[in-house]
């Protein structure tokens, strides 16, 4: 098989935060980093005292949490005011990130209508870093919703 | 007009489920262009309405009254002007509507459709 092209890296990739669903506020201004965990199929093994390998049982998917780094300010209307009132209220928080940006037709992944933040909203450093400060916002979902832009 | 069937779930307000069979208007002629390139979504050629199972006495009427006679332009057509035109109350005409829509709605779509409709 000849080798593929047109693989996109993450330098234009777009994440935005909604809390209702349906106003998206683009944050790839404040946003450095997108990770997940969670989300992977629940699976369970067993053994027999016959056969040298395990019996395989496959369940349910758990909740996924998507976890983003962001530059820390403090206007009023800025994202880790707007995080820090969410998180503290336990208000609806979406998140949603584009890997290749959000043009027509490429793909955003979204979190559940019910997400919300479950972490602490705090900016954290250390004294040898002349780093921009950052904080995480990490949101926990139900599932995370693929579709594509239009 | 042309008739799509939505193959990815399309993110706008409201979204587009995937399934979703539509005219797709309220998308700019250019995103429904790009979108049926990169396969999110597919035009429909359907079938005339009188080779459907049961729609044979339907069709007939529907052709007579209204001069329509493809899934397309039953689908496209306002429940209301459609109803008067053919004497009928315009949930009898909603529901043949939606017969059809099932008709050129592929099953595993379907049922994802309806999981999503239950949540």
């Amino acid at each position: 098989m000849a080798q593929i092209t047109g693989v996109e890296s993450w330098v234009d990739a777009s994440v935005w935060y909604s809390t209702n669903d349906t106003d998206w506020t683009d944050i790839s201004g404040y946003c450095a980093g997108v990770s997940i965990s969670g989300g992977g199929r629940i699976t369970g093994e067993a053994y027999t005292f016959e056969g040298d390998k395990a019996i395989l049982g496959f369940g349910k998917r758990p909740p996924v949490e998507l976890t983003i780094n962001a530059a820390y300010t403090e206007g009023a209307a800025d994202l880790f005011a707007v995080a820090r009132t969410a998180a503290e209220d336990k208000t609806q928080f979406q998140l949603r990130f584009s890997p290749e940006g959000g043009d027509t037709a490429e793909f955003i992944f979204s979190t559940y209508s019910d997400s919300r933040i479950i972490n602490e909203i705090v900016p954290v450093g250390t004294a040898d870093s002349a780093d921009p400060a950052f904080f995480e916002i990490t949101v926990r979902s139900r599932e995370l919703i693929k579709g594509s832009a239009t | 007009m042309k008739l799509y069937r939505v193959l990815d779930r399309l993110e706008c307000r409201p979204p587009f489920l995937k399934g979703h069979i539509g005219t797709l208007l309220k998308l700019k002629e250019r995103s429904r262009q790009i979108l049926e390139e990169k396969g999110r979504i597919a035009q429909i050629h359907a079938p005339p309405l009188a080779i459907l199972p049961g729609w044979r006495y339907r069709a007939r009427r529907l052709r007579k009254k209204t001069g329509i006679d493809s899934a397309e332009g039953l689908l496209m057509a306002d429940v209301d002007k459609l109803a008067e035109r053919l004497q009928l109350s315009s949930s009898i005409v909603g529901q043949w509507q939606d017969d059809v829509r099932n008709w050129l709605t592929v099953a595993h779509n379907r049922r994802q459709s309806w999981h999503r409709l239950r949540e």
